[in-house]
């Protein structure tokens, strides 16, 4: 990695925004009660993240950055678009925020929903740092396909 | 993210705007002041109007993404839904707590326990002022649920507010509120979001409203008018009646009035649709007037002359309102009835037969001028709400 790389403020991604990066560019998200989506392919060294918020299309209506079905399926094309051919995920995110109420399910039907549309794509998830109930602030390297993780008064920790 | 989900309400009406901004003035006036007494310190609030925004540009409404807040998030349920956010950056809410606990400035160094129970309590003071003015504003039941508490980072605290709104709507509707301590502003951001669907309801609401003051405003006018030609043709001299603005509201705003032993006379009509208008004048004033008007201005009845005034002024809102209701009232008492106590006891014995819950409660002052005499009298009108609906010209 080069000294410039390196020093690059990574892009943030928004709730529901999804996007693909090279080096020297990083991408980085905060997520609460959201799942983060990263994948990866080693040998191209691209790298692409999506911020979803909600579990199923089917379930409402609207941008498609949301969902973790159709999120997914436009990463991974974005991915192929960008010649990535072996893809390789890593999770983080679906706390359950203020400790309590309903985000339980929802981060638990986040992640699960996500899980399975790996499957779907046959997408080999490489490591999860998932639920808890802090937020994270994470931020993927597309040259060595790392995810750190950054916890409020916690060391941060790479996946 | 090609795809647009299911379109909001555009930008609102400006008389609904209007209304909204009321509101929101309103409710931060009410949370201004239990924060004043919480703190001890003069406490303001500034809200914006409602707007809307995109999903992506959320994650900075409680601070930058990444910064660590202290976050009290009170959701509202009831009739109205939607979500308190109270985010307070660190060093922000280490000078809070010194103010709370009564400490030196800089003394609170972390967030404790008992730092953090503080802040809890101010979010809770702040939404549930909100919650609850909202209620008594719009007579709907906005019910604030217990604060929850989190120090974490301002992106990570928005999220749960979203996951019922995400999935309909591509934006969501919220207000922001700015705070002033002593004149000096805080670095503190109160965030409220609403439900689309009560959104919806809110317009309604306010375009209701609209609709039903311009009615009225014609109404009272028109039976002042009235009333006055009425007047100036049997008394042979120069009288007039001059009605104000109407405003709606909730019974302890509008009828807080006059001492608890206070010597009140009212003149009541009722009408079909369980409606009710009322007419309130204090004795004193009633007995300065007849001092004033002087010798040789009686009424060409045997009453005293503002007794005469105000049975004119009645039998032609009679007539009006009965005409617009599509029904024949019956006026129950031409005379006046003597009651004692604040506006709120009179009026409570007055229409204790009607339920009160369900009504519309509107207030007019009207100004009855005889020469130099001179007496405010107070009108209000409780209509049901089928009546609301008749005279406003909008379904039940």
């Amino acid at each position: 990695m080069t000294l410039t790389a390196t020093a690059t403020m990574p892009r943030l991604i928004g709730i529901a925004e999804l996007a693909t990066v090279t080096e020297p560019d990083r991408l980085r998200t905060v997520l609460g009660s959201c799942v983060g989506v990263a994948l990866w392919d080693q040998r191209v060294k691209v790298a692409g993240l999506a911020h979803i918020i909600l579990p199923s299309s089917a379930e409402g209506s609207g941008e498609r950055g949301k969902f973790a079905d159709t999120a997914i399926d436009d990463l991974v094309k974005m991915m192929r678009a960008a010649g990535a051919v072996r893809i390789r995920a890593k999770l983080a995110g679906g706390a359950r925020m203020f400790g309590s109420g309903n985000q339980i399910t929802l981060g638990e039907r986040n992640i699960e929903a996500t899980r399975e549309r790996l499957r779907y794509h046959q997408i080999v998830t490489l490591a999860e740092h998932l639920g808890g109930t802090k937020g994270r602030k994470v931020t993927l390297d597309p040259v060595t396909g790392a995810l750190e993780i950054q916890i409020i008064g916690e060391q941060a920790t790479t996946i | 993210m090609s795809a647009t989900g299911q379109a909001l309400p555009e930008v609102v009406g400006r008389d609904v705007d209007d209304g909204f901004r009321a509101l929101a003035v309103d409710s931060a006036l009410s949370a201004g002041r239990a924060l004043t007494g919480w703190l001890n310190r003069e406490v303001q609030l500034y809200p914006e109007s409602f707007h809307r925004v995109r999903l992506a540009d959320i994650s900075g409404v409680a601070g930058a993404a990444e910064e660590a807040v202290v976050a009290v998030h009170m959701p509202l349920t009831g009739d109205l839904r939607g979500d308190v956010l109270l985010a307070l950056p660190e060093a922000t809410a280490l000078r809070l707590a010194d103010l709370l606990l009564g400490r030196n400035a800089g003394e609170s160094r972390e967030l404790t326990d008992l730092e953090m129970s503080c802040l809890q309590e101010t979010g809770n003071i702040v939404g549930s002022s909100f919650a609850n003015c909202m209620s008594r504003w719009l007579r709907l039941s906005v019910i604030p649920n217990a604060p929850q508490l989190a120090y974490d980072l301002a992106c990570a605290v928005v999220q749960p507010l979203l996951s019922s709104e995400a999935a309909r709507h591509d934006e969501v509707w919220l207000t922001r509120t700015r705070f002033q301590l002593g004149g000096e502003e805080l670095d503190w951001r109160m965030v409220l979001l609403l439900a689309e669907e009560s959104l919806h309801a809110l317009t309604t609401h306010f375009q209701r409203e609209q609709v039903a003051h311009y009615e009225l405003d014609q109404f009272l006018l028109f039976s002042a008018g009235n009333a006055t030609e009425e007047a100036r043709a049997a008394l042979g001299r120069e009288c007039d009646f001059t009605a104000t603005a109407v405003s709606r509201g909730v019974w302890s705003d509008l009828t807080q009035r006059g001492d608890a032993g206070e010597l009140l006379r009212t003149l009541e009509m009722e009408l079909p649709d369980d409606t009710r208008l009322v007419m309130v004048v204090t004795d004193e004033e009633r007995r300065r007037f007849e001092k004033q008007s002087g010798p040789g201005a009686g009424s060409p009845t045997a009453a005293p002359l503002l007794d005469y005034l105000l049975n004119s002024f009645l039998r032609d809102t009679h007539r009006n309102l009965a005409a617009r209701l599509d029904a024949t009232g019956t006026a129950i008492s031409t005379e006046l009835q003597q009651r004692v106590g604040t506006f709120g006891e009179v009026l409570g014995q007055a229409i204790s037969q009607q339920s009160a819950a369900e009504h519309e409660l509107f207030r007019a002052d009207l100004l009855l001028r005889a020469g130099r005499a001179r007496a405010e009298v107070a009108v209000l009108l409780l209509l049901s709400p089928v009546a609301f609906a008749k005279l406003g010209n909008f379904d039940v």
